[in-house]
């Protein structure tokens, strides 16, 4: 069987640092191209938005690219990872600011009486351990678009799906084979 | 306990096999909505749904998701047959479906089933084994698998999958009684996962038997399509036991101890030496770095030792290479003298820099970098040694005394913007004498970020004995890693022996 490699395309900010999503792409062999424009997001099979940084930030380079409604419309499998997960819904504390609205729910900060950012490699539900750094945490108002909890202070958002949407709260290219096994499972989902 | 409605369907009717025999077949009409409605009335809040045609063709029908998409709006509906790829399972969970039920699949393809729980989510995926003389069909009972029932539930287990349906097809449709005693062992063996039993159940008797031996939930087929008021009676006598949801076994954990070697580069070689003194080589960084990774390290640290001006961009290629090379997080110090060299190295692909002579000549160089950085990124090192009754900071490479109290120091750094903080005892380092857990506990005692324990890490217990006593966050070795002492994984093994939490 000779299934052709997905090509799948890394959605650069101006914000984010996307160098470590793209190297973890190539060292596993997945076809990847940086996108900027709805033309070059229209090329590719499937997409994936790293987000780095602050969400204010992101969400205005979003807009002042034009890029809102073509993520809100993309029909093909999207991967957003940390912040680029958190950008998936309504709003985020961070900044006060409008997200994508694509997942109905907010981001909030983490409370004062956990270890903040929430760094280093926590226990999945499956036992995996993943790699996590952040500060802020989703919210989904349907807890069915949870796909995966943590324990930090309570147990957490580390990952949803709303139909073509994926998001991660950890990081698959810093998550050692756990985070190699998600990205290839990814990549399946882009044939 | 939650009971199961089980409704097969085959060519658009509903109906009950005996013994998943095809030629065994009894009808129960031909409109599988008015019975999910007719079971959600009676108080059922889940159903079980198979498309029997395409588990015997082994080949998915769309018609299954349009089914799932009626049904699910009276109930939540778990949905199987003829499951066959990450599509299959999309299309189904989209249509409304609460999980997806696999069976063949599991041991055709393990590697599609282990992506679908990473992709989907552990709870929305179901393994079906269904078990004859202790060995598991497949194909809709049609064929072996030739795994044991055993075997089935550790190959589930290693994809991921919490939650397994074990029917006993000897007592399915015959009426003779659950095998209780199955899942009793079942459910010792593999505490963390949700057993969900089937098969046999003929009365409230047998589902209490089941509730005792500590099943939470149980598919039930024909006993109650000819009975209907099952459900409704054992409901009512049982309100008080009915979950909507799964009760599984919350575990708290928290984040793993983090193992760490750490690589000394001169000159694009790694290096190491005693009391920062005496180097001798160790290897080529990139090749290590890969190797350690391999081995199970959680983190790489790199300290550029002889960092000078014009060495900087040997360090950023090497970062890059690194980057390339390795798929866990690594940090790096030496030399970082802005805030602009640190967003270099960031840029280059490290995920954090760690600064140290610099930050203490110039505390705002800490709040410069985590501005440019984020908190998470930004690393203090602290080399101190042990003066009076407490500790002086250390700068280049040991050679000059700051003359700062190195807990007060770690405080202060917290406070600009550091967002761990890598500790390594000066008296201890490269003598394997064990981590200086004194000092780690002083600092962990004044701080709420995570602390590295570094210098001195010599046997298997002195690593235990920084998370027992000086509360360490992660450890840091060189020596031990680069000259084989032992491994990672020893490290791992001695925390787990030690009931720490670690990655393995």
């Amino acid at each position: 069987m000779n299934i052709p490699s997905p090509l799948i395309g890394i959605l650069q900010s101006k914000t984010g640092n996307t160098g470590s999503v793209e190297r973890a792409l190539r060292r596993l062999g997945i076809s990847v191209r940086m996108v900027r424009t709805a033309d070059e997001i229209a090329a590719v099979d499937g997409l994936i938005f790293p987000g780095a940084g602050a969400a204010n930030a992101a969400m205005t380079d979003l807009r002042e690219r034009g890029l809102v409604d073509v993520l809100r419309n993309y029909r093909r499998p999207f991967l957003g990872i940390c912040l680029g997960m958190q950008l998936l819904f309504d709003s985020s504390e961070e900044g006060k600011t409008k997200c994508l609205g694509i997942i109905r729910g907010r981001v909030t900060e983490l409370p004062e009486n956990v270890m903040k950012p929430h760094m280093g490699w926590n226990r999945l539900d499956s036992g995996a351990y993943a790699y996590f750094v952040h500060s802020y945490v989703c919210e989904p108002a349907d807890l069915r678009t949870v796909t995966m909890t943590v324990e930090h202070g309570g147990r957490i958002c580390a990952a949803v799906r709303k139909a073509n949407f994926l998001g991660l709260q950890w990081h698959p290219e810093k998550s050692g084979p756990v985070g190699d096994c998600y990205l290839l499972s990814f990549a399946s989902l882009c044939r | 306990m939650q009971i199961i409605p089980a409704i097969d369907v085959l060519n658009g009717k509903v109906v009950r096999l005996r013994q998943g025999d095809f030629a065994r077949i009894t009808e129960y009409g031909d409109d599988p909505l008015a019975l999910v409605k007719a079971y959600r009335n009676s108080g059922a809040l889940r159903v079980h749904l198979v498309d029997l045609s395409a588990a015997k063709s082994g080949r998915f029908s769309e018609s299954l998701p349009a089914l799932v998409r009626a049904l699910s709006r009276e109930t939540e509906v778990q949905a199987g047959g003829g499951i066959r790829s990450l599509k299959d399972m999309q299309m189904l969970l989209d249509a409304g479906a609460s999980a997806v039920v696999i069976g063949t699949l599991l041991f055709r393809e393990p590697a599609v089933v282990r992506s679908a729980v990473l992709l989907f989510g552990e709870r929305s995926i179901i393994a079906a084994l269904d078990v004859e003389d202790g060995k598991v069909k497949i194909n809709g009972w049609r064929r072996s698998s030739g795994a044991s029932l055993l075997r089935a539930v550790r190959l589930a287990r290693e994809c991921g999958i919490l939650r397994i349906l074990v029917t006993d097809i000897c007592r399915d449709g015959m009426e003779n009684g659950p095998n209780d005693a199955l899942y009793a062992a079942l459910m010792k063996q593999f505490p963390d996962m949700e057993i969900i039993a089937s098969g046999g159940i003929r009365n409230l008797q047998d589902i209490r038997t089941l509730r005792e031996s500590g099943v939470q939930s149980v598919v039930v087929g024909k006993a109650l399509l000819e009975n209907p008021s099952l459900l409704m009676s054992f409901i009512d006598a049982r309100r008080g036991l009915l979950s909507s949801n799964v009760s599984r076994i919350e575990r708290y954990d928290g984040l793993a101890i983090r193992v760490i070697p750490c690589l000394d580069v001169m000159r694009g070689r790694v290096v190491k030496g005693t009391c920062f003194a005496d180097l001798r080589d160790a290897g080529d960084p990139v090749e290590l770095a890969k190797r350690y990774a391999e081995e199970g390290a959680d983190e790489l640290v790199f300290l550029d030792i002889t960092a000078t001006s014009d060495g900087r961009k040997t360090v950023l290629d090497l970062v890059s290479k690194v980057a390339d090379a390795v798929n866990i997080p690594f940090t790096i110090g030496g030399g970082v003298r802005s805030a602009d060299d640190a967003h270099a190295l960031l840029g280059a692909g490290a995920d954090k820099v760690a600064v140290n002579s610099a930050a203490v000549g110039n505390p705002s160089l800490l709040n410069d970098i985590a501005k440019e950085l984020g908190r998470a990124n930004t690393v203090c090192a602290i080399d101190a040694r042990r003066k009076g009754g407490g500790w002086t900071v250390l700068t280049r490479g040991g050679r000059d005394d700051a003359c700062m109290d190195a807990v007060v120091w770690a405080e202060e750094a917290v406070a600009r913007g550091a967002g761990e903080l890598l500790v390594t005892s000066f008296d201890r380092d490269g003598t394997g004498r064990g981590f200086d857990t004194d000092l780690l506990a002083c600092i962990k005692e004044k701080v709420f970020v995570p602390v590295i324990a570094s210098g001195g890490g010599g046997e298997l217990r002195s690593f235990v004995d920084a998370v027992r006593f000086g509360r360490a966050d992660a450890v840091l070795a060189a020596s031990v890693f680069h000259f084989d002492r032992f491994s990672v994984r020893d490290v791992k093994n001695s925390l787990r022996t030690s009931s720490f939490p670690v990655r393995l």
